[in-house]
């Protein structure tokens, strides 16, 4: 279980490699030794994370960890009792109306005005946002194209599935091009289908060069989205970094799932020998396998080299996202917070 | 009391009997009335029978009061388990239609009834300012009494029957305007068919209808405390008016319990009315919202809050007929002149100006923090004072009919009458003024604390603060100043521009919080 007192450490990460690679551009969120308090509750304390721009960053913790207050902190939304919040360089408190214009916010429950069609949503917050009529017209057909609701601008929302207004909601927040998303629990509720296809619409905005933070209580849902991830539990950030560093345990123990087009007993006793695995673990599918070995004694390709040499015919073989879960349940606490 | 069928009900009363806040009106309630009455009491030489014009004012007060309560309080009963979603989860349970009706109804209903029943033994003070009985003050409190329960059976059947809160409290309205002034109309309009129509007085037709609307205009607890009132009233305090209001109070809940069913199947998706605006592809595309303005929350407000141009229209066709058809139902014998006519309608609708405003900007707000939106809508680039003005400037634009035929009936007023009257004009459009700004405040403010109600509670506060201050400057005038000090009045009425000042700066906090809290 990674120590809490490890945190300043990997908070630090991401900004420290960007000045060594000499660029010059802020991160698109900053925050430092942050705290809020609700009264007599508090619920984050001594916050520090980064994300860098143009980057999908998971903001993950349990129900009650503080995610929904960050994202309001970040929203400018709350003041932060002490520390400091910074996006593109811009205080959150002093300059909230630059930071404002920078990004959007989706909260974690449909907020819309149901009783308008989608099109009257849209061109209601297009127009808010100060955009000409002409302007307004390509924006809202960008956006509707990128979310897949061309053919159903005239339905009134009420109307709408729970997938289909979680897309109406992402739709408005892009229509002013901000430069940052933040999303809280944007897959909740949602059918696998259209969980599948919010992620890949958030794919295709990281490909558009936006930044992306996401809230979440289930790590492994944001497995293959996201490029870095905070950890947080009870108001207290437990893992900030890469979703490599993450995957790798004690910084060399790798985990990969390996599946074989069909069962070949004779790959897994291989592999049970071999200099550096350091553990191999079947699955429940049939002839699937979790191999963790030390990637100071060994690479990806040797064990997949060893594999074929010794008669196995490969059908996958890709990180073990599974260990992301099991290092969530390692660094958060069980129970309710009180 | 552990059958089923009262579980909500004592759990409503349980409830209740533990806000702290309920006692705490029901205190600033005897405040208001210890003020009215120590103001009446060094008012004495002015009245000739103070007892009476205070407890008259009393009354007048509690039947204003509970019918707006009608309109709101009572007729949310159900509706808000509706707008909710709940009501389908109380049905789930093993509570009977019957339990979850007394439930909900009759545990205000009781409320309503504890306001008017603290009240009673202060009110009996009254005998010794003189002028009244304690037999007129029994028979008044008996006709509140039976009004709150016709109100409160009214507005539940109303609220089994629509499926929002703003629904029932039309529909409440409407009856209750039906109640109050269809039997006056009708018996304007016989009197009239009688003089311009060979109608036979001894008809049976005649005399039928004629009994019916004498009888109906005798159930409305207005007509009945205009007799109570009387110097002399001596007669039994339960008359035709308790023994009709009961009746009905009791018909429209056995309405409600047998409609129960029927009406709330079916759940629908709660959310906020989209009213008579058409689609902009439809057919009627000519009645749609239009593509958004520059200025969004404005267009926004007046559209979906106010009900846009096709409310505009309504509105202005339905009051121009109902100002033309009273005009015209009552100018049968001796006609009211025009002048005067006009006079009053600039009045009223001067009035109604205000609440309409209040009412349309109270719901704009408290939908917003309803329908959780306010997130969204405050981090657009605009600040949080200029949000509420753009909100209020959107409602403001829904009441073009209004304010039109309220300029145009003073405008008339002025034309015939070549004045208004004797007052002094500065002073009553200063106070008046001050007293709106005020009222608009207060009822924005409460729409974004409470969830329903911020109309009536605006209204019960500006009467206490009211009270309070024309009692101060009663004070003053009859014992420092001596009367008609102006610059004294000026002072007073500025009050109300001070509280609206703090109350500004407040709803811009709440604003804040509750899009923070969503």
């Amino acid at each position: 279980m990674a120590e809490s007192n490890d945190v300043p450490a990997a908070a630090h990460e991401l900004p420290a490699a960007r000045l060594a690679e000499g660029r010059s551009a802020p991160p698109a969120v900053e925050v430092k030794d942050l705290y809020f308090s609700y009264k007599n509750h508090r619920a984050l304390s001594g916050v520090s994370f980064s994300v860098e721009p143009r980057s999908i960053h998971g903001f993950v913790g349990p129900n009650g960890a503080g995610k929904t207050t960050m994202l309001k902190i970040l929203a400018t939304l709350l003041k932060p009792k002490s520390g400091e919040a910074r996006l593109f360089g811009l205080d959150a408190v002093r300059d909230y109306k630059k930071v404002r214009a920078k990004l959007s916010f989706m909260p974690d429950h449909f907020s819309m005005y149901r009783q308008m069609t989608i099109f009257e949503y849209l061109d209601f917050f297009a127009a808010a946002y100060g955009q000409a009529l002409a302007e307004r017209d390509r924006v809202i057909h960008d956006v509707l194209k990128l979310t897949d609701m061309e053919g159903r601008q005239n339905d009134l929302i009420r109307t709408l599935s729970r997938g289909m207004q979680q897309r109406v909601s992402l739709a408005r927040v892009l229509v002013h091009d901000p430069e940052l998303l933040l999303l809280d629990e944007p897959a909740s509720g949602l059918d696998p289908r259209a969980r599948i296809e919010l992620m890949e619409i958030l794919k295709e905005l990281r490909r558009m060069g936006k930044t992306i933070f996401i809230s979440s209580h289930i790590l492994s849902e944001l497995a293959t989205l996201c490029d870095s991830f905070t950890i947080i539990d009870r108001g207290v950030v437990k893992y900030t970094g890469s979703k490599h560093a993450l995957l790798v345990q004690d910084g060399r123990i790798h985990s990969y799932v390996i599946a074989l087009a069909r069962s070949h007993p004779p790959v897994e006793e291989m592999l049970r020998k071999m200099d550096g695995v350091t553990g191999v673990s079947p699955m429940d599918e049939e002839a699937a396998y979790r191999v963790t070995f030390d990637a100071e004694k060994l690479g990806v390709n040797a064990v997949l080299s060893a594999i074929i040499a010794s008669g196995g015919e490969l059908a996958s073989l890709q990180e073990d996202t599974g260990q992301l879960n099991r290092a969530f349940m390692d660094l958060t606490e069980p129970g309710v917070p009180t | 009391m552990s059958l089923p069928i009262f579980a909500l009900f004592t759990r409503s009363l349980r409830v209740e009997s533990r806000q702290l806040t309920l006692y705490l009106g029901r205190l600033a309630l005897l405040v208001v009335i210890g003020f009215y009455l120590l103001e009446f009491q060094s008012l004495s030489r002015f009245y000739g029978a103070p007892g009476l014009t205070f407890f008259e004012s009393v009354v007048m007060i509690n039947l204003v009061f509970i019918t707006l309560a009608g309109l709101s309080y009572f007729a949310s009963a159900i509706t808000e388990e509706k707008e909710e979603m709940t009501l389908g989860l109380l049905r789930m349970t093993r509570l009977s239609p019957l339990s979850i009706l007394l439930g909900k109804s009759t545990a205000r209903m009781i409320g309503a009834i504890i306001l008017l029943a603290v009240q009673f033994p202060f009110t009996l003070l009254a005998v010794t300012l003189g002028g009244i009985a304690p037999v007129q003050i029994v028979a008044a409190y008996a006709t509140l009494l039976a009004y709150v329960v016709f109100v409160s059976g009214l507005a539940l059947c109303c609220s089994v029957v629509a499926s929002r809160n703003s629904g029932a409290g039309w529909l409440v309205g409407i009856m209750l305007a039906g109640f109050f002034f269809g039997p006056l109309l009708g018996q304007d309009m016989l009197a009239g068919l009688k003089n311009k129509t060979d109608l036979d007085p001894s008809g049976v037709l005649y005399c039928a209808l004629e009994f019916i609307f004498k009888w109906a205009v005798s159930a409305s607890p207005f007509s009945r405390v205009e007799q109570i009132m009387q110097t002399g009233f001596s007669a039994f305090p339960v008359g035709w008016q308790v023994v009709s209001n009961v009746l009905a109070g009791a018909v429209f809940f056995l309405a409600a319990w047998a409609g129960f069913d029927r009406f709330t199947r079916q759940q629908k998706e709660a959310s906020p009315a989209r009213g008579l605006l058409a689609k902009s592809k439809s057919r009627f595309r000519i009645f749609s919202p239009g593509r958004a303005w520059p200025n969004a929350l404005v267009w926004k407000d007046f559209n979906f809050v106010a009900g846009g141009w096709t409310m505009v229209l309504i509105k202005f066709w339905v009051i121009g007929l109902a100002l033309v058809g009273i005009y015209a139902a009552t100018s049968h014998g001796s006609r009211t002149p025009l002048g005067e006519y006009c006079l009053g309608v600039g009045y009223v609708m001067g009035l109604v100006l205000i609440f309409e405003l209040a009412w349309v900007a109270s719901r704009a707000f408290n939908e917003e923090m309803k329908w959780q939106t306010l997130a969204a809508v405050v981090l657009l680039p605009v600040s949080i004072p200029s949000l509420a003005y753009r909100k209020v400037a959107g409602c403001l634009l829904g009441l073009i009919p209004s304010a039109t035929y309220t300029f145009l009936a003073v405008a008339v007023s002025i034309w015939i009458r070549g004045e208004l009257s004797g007052n002094d004009w500065f002073e009553v459009c200063f106070i008046g003024f001050a007293q709106a700004v005020l009222f608009l405040h207060l009822a924005v403010y409460l729409s974004l604390v409470l969830k329903y109600g911020a109309i009536l509670a605006a209204l019960a506060l500006m009467f206490v603060g009211e009270t309070l201050t024309t009692a101060m400057l009663n004070f003053l005038f009859a014992f420092l100043l001596g009367s008609g000090n102006e610059t004294v009045i000026i002072f007073f009425g500025a009050i109300p521009l001070v509280i609206a000042a703090v109350l500004h700066r407040q709803i811009g906090r709440r604003l804040a919080k509750v899009a923070a809290n969503e």
